[in-house]
């Protein structure tokens, strides 16, 4: 039921921005929602489960934007098996996890899609321009993380209420 | 009693002024009294109806700031829609009026979502514009809706030429508010200020429409062609109105140069 939670979540999230949080803020300052859902799934959901639930979202961001169908779902997938090989080495805890894990997804972004802008022929925008999109996309998401997972954290009714305490307690 | 009165005028006045001073006090206290409590109800208690009153007349004055509101609002739109209609008038095609109702959800990429669809007869690849110029080209449509490729899209290309020397070239989106002039050879005349207009050779958008201006143009020594960045006519931040030209251009299809 979480996990319908969680997806539910990040429709509500999406129509949210696509719509009153596009007219209200800047161009390129565009927090990447469905990227920090994923992360924080992979923190509290088991393997199998997650990874349907990242493939999803991923698939819902493709939907919600003008991605070819694929093109997030692939990055989400990524993601989260990365988060999960790293927890499993790396005893990650708090805030700092999470946040790590942020910055390393973004960083991972820009190799990504040069990658998919190759294979693919995809266009991106040009490095300054790219640049530009990349770090308002970045910071708009840190900012919006501790809120978001707050929120998410209070649906899920974990205890606590803050994600930096439930780590390893899966919710129901 | 008048004789007697007249003829008693001195102590009578004495009386009179007697009763006059005895009574003035009181008089005046009864005034004052009256004049107080007259004044307690002007200011006090009248006022509780003067309270209501005043609360009524901020209700009508905030009812008729809304109404004021809403009728900029519908001059607003009434005068976007007669543009659109002399718009429409200027084209000879089918056009059809639509509403932005989303964009795109990520910076990535520049799409906006659009509230017509198949059964309003909209197909992929249909020009979108507005009054103020070229917007983009639908690139998938629902039964109600459609997402539009907006024209500062990097995979959206527009064929495009120099109004002032014809010369030609491929407008393209940077991502990110801007176009691109690509393909216009060093040796072609522009500058900044220069309009962009489409040429009709990409059998999407019909001749002769505003692309832009260009904002600068340079060349590069080693480089054959220039670079030239073009700032759309569409201000896309304020865009709400659109127009899909409904008739699918063939290739083969010419305008008149």
């Amino acid at each position: 039921m979480s996990y319908v939670i969680v997806l539910l979540f990040g429709m509500v999230a999406a129509l949210l921005q696509s719509t009153l949080l596009r007219s209200l803020f800047p161009q390129s300052f565009v927090p990447d929602v469905f990227l920090l859902l994923v992360l924080y799934g992979s923190l509290l959901f088991p393997f199998g489960k997650g990874l349907l639930l990242a493939f999803a979202l991923g698939l819902l961001s493709d939907l919600f934007s003008g991605a070819p169908e694929g093109l997030n779902a692939l990055f989400s997938i990524t993601l989260f098996v990365m988060s999960k090989a790293i927890q499993a080495r790396v005893f990650m805890k708090g805030f700092r996890a999470i946040w790590g894990l942020t910055i390393l997804a973004f960083a991972l972004k820009v190799p990504y899609y040069t990658l998919l802008s190759v294979l693919f022929g995809l266009h991106f925008p040009t490095a300054a321009d790219g640049v530009l999109i990349w770090v308002g996309e970045f910071v708009s998401s840190l900012i919006l993380m501790p809120v978001l997972f707050y929120v998410v954290s209070k649906a899920l009714g974990l205890q606590g209420g803050w994600f930096l305490q439930h780590q390893g307690s899966s919710p129901a | 009693m008048l004789f007697s009165r007249a003829e008693k005028q001195p102590e009578s006045h004495s009386l009179q002024r007697g009763l006059l001073e005895l009574s003035g006090p009181f008089q005046k206290g009864m005034t004052k009294g009256i004049g107080f409590f007259e004044a307690l109800w002007q200011q006090y208690v009248y006022l509780v109806d003067l309270e209501a009153e005043n609360r009524l007349l901020r209700e009508i004055i905030e009812e008729m700031k809304q109404e004021r509101i809403q009728l900029l609002e519908f001059q607003g739109e009434n005068d976007r829609l007669r543009s659109l209609l002399g718009f429409k008038q200027d084209f000879q095609k089918p056009l059809l009026p639509a509403e932005i109702i989303a964009k795109d959800l990520s910076g990535w990429f520049q799409t906006a979502v659009i509230d017509r669809g198949t059964r309003d007869g909209i197909e992929e690849g249909m020009a979108v514009v507005s009054v103020q110029g070229i917007v983009g080209q639908v690139m998938e449509s629902s039964r109600g809706f459609s997402r539009v490729l907006l024209i500062t899209d990097p995979n959206n290309a527009v064929a495009g030429l120099i109004q002032r020397s014809r010369a030609r070239g491929i407008v393209v989106g940077n991502g990110h508010q801007l176009c691109r002039v690509k393909y216009l050879h060093r040796s072609e005349d522009v500058m900044a200020g220069d309009l962009v207009l489409a040429s009709g050779l990409d059998g999407v958008y019909p001749k002769g429409v505003l692309i832009g201006t260009v904002l600068k143009a340079e060349t590069k020594d080693p480089e054959l062609f220039q670079r030239v960045a073009v700032k759309p006519s569409v201000d896309f931040r304020r865009l709400e109105e659109v127009v899909v030209l409904c008739e699918k251009r063939d290739m083969e299809e010419k305008d008149p140069p």
